[in-house]
């Protein structure tokens, strides 16, 4: 279907959402389920909350689909509705302030994020690495990191769903980056993977 | 351009963004910054590359069922005041209601007003007679203070003769004026009403 018909199908599906219609809701939801999964496992590393964060998420949309009123993009309202709710999650969770074997324990697995276990060993090794950097990260960098480098949404958009400036978005995406490259080289498992690299 | 402008440009490039002649030029001759652009090429990299996450199996069928959960729990309305009188069909019973409403308050404030009037002892000296002095007494300064005393320096400069005015701070009877025309009353009573100040009116022998 071209890219202007999902446009036109995506208004109608909205809009019927709007006026109370369940199965609309949920077709326009399905196309999103993937994004959203992806969004709320970024925040938080595991399936487990993944899942349970995302299905709050469709829970919070329904109840605030009537409030978007087309101002930016659906896609971009979404965001914001779920990475707000994600950052209040955190910030509830912050408070108990669980340690990494207490997530362990309540099932924080990053290595089984990743679709196929078969994954070749170095990949899955890094990309592990790179979610347990994101989840050492405060909220607004890796809020910043996940939109950016992660979803590669565009400065509008993101100073739409965080609620700022583009001049906030870049300096605070610079700030990001800066976190991200320092805890990366101070990791040793970073520095293996360059030498086997170099070796390789 | 020097080294901390091009860390900084570093920092805000994208993965497909081509860095410019000027930045290039320093990046070949600094082998500080040809670094950091390394570290945060690979960043970058690193960050774009994570593969995409597949939702577990469960997760579709758990939030649908959750969403018809939710659907049919009862809706909190979320109508406003103004909507109930708006909408066509409930228009009428609200707007006769409200209207009922209003005119209830309107007279039982209107009511009270008179009561209040009748019954407060300062009215009484309001049937002031000619040629008769009166005292007036603030029992209450209220909360500006400020404007009551500019009352009473403002009423003082401008009185002539025959009044006595005492003034003892502390004590209950805060300040006092004596030997009132009732045009001079009339006027204090007025001015110190106005700023919040409450008062007691009592014909001298």
């Amino acid at each position: 279907m071209a890219e202007g018909e999902n446009f036109l199908e995506e208004l109608e599906l909205i809009r019927l959402s709007q006026a109370g219609n369940l199965d609309a809701l949920e077709q326009l939801l399905s196309n999103y389920e993937k994004a959203i999964y992806n969004l709320t496992f970024r925040y938080f590393g595991n399936h487990h909350d993944a899942s349970d964060v995302g299905q709050e998420a469709m829970i919070r949309i329904f109840q605030k689909i009537s409030d978007f009123n087309g101002k930016s993009s659906f896609k971009t309202w979404l965001y914001r509705v779920v990475t707000n709710l994600c950052l209040d999650e955190l910030r509830h969770r912050k408070n108990k302030s669980t340690s990494l074997d207490e997530m362990k324990e309540i099932g924080y697995e990053p290595t089984s994020g990743f679709a196929n276990p078969e994954e070749l060993a170095e990949n899955a090794e890094r990309n592990q690495m790179i979610q347990e950097i994101l989840m050492q990260l405060s909220e607004e960098h890796r809020t910043i990191l996940i939109l950016k480098d992660i979803e590669g949404m565009e400065y509008l958009e993101i100073a739409q769903i965080i609620g700022c400036n583009m001049g906030t978005v870049k300096s605070r995406l610079n700030r990001a980056r800066e976190a991200f490259r320092k805890k990366l080289i101070n990791q040793p498992k970073y520095n293996n993977l360059i030498e086997r690299r170099v070796q390789a | 351009m020097n080294c901390k402008q091009v860390q900084k440009a570093i920092a805000q490039l994208d993965q497909d963004d081509s860095i410019s002649l000027t930045m290039q030029e320093h990046l070949d001759h600094c082998s500080d910054c040809q670094a950091v652009y390394e570290e945060f090429s690979r960043v970058s990299s690193c960050l774009s590359q994570l593969p995409k996450i597949e939702p577990t199996a469960e997760f579709s069928a758990a939030w649908k069922d959750r969403l018809r959960q939710e659907a049919l729990k009862p809706t909190k309305t979320k109508q406003g005041f103004w909507s109930l009188i708006t909408t066509p069909i409930m228009k009428p019973a609200y707007a006769m209601t409200l209207a009922a409403i209003f005119a209830v308050l309107i007279t039982g404030i209107f009511i009270t007003k008179i009561n209040n009037f009748n019954q407060d002892p300062g009215n009484v000296a309001l049937q002031l007679e000619e040629g008769a002095t009166y005292e007036l007494k603030i029992v209450d300064v209220g909360p500006r203070n400020k404007y009551v005393q500019k009352v009473i320096r403002n009423f003082r400069s401008v009185s002539e003769g025959g009044i006595v005015f005492s003034q003892r701070e502390g004590a209950e009877d805060w300040a006092v004026f004596k030997g009132l025309t009732p045009e001079q009353l009339q006027g204090l009573k007025h001015d110190l009403e106005y700023v919040g100040a409450k008062v007691e009116i009592k014909k001298e022998q």
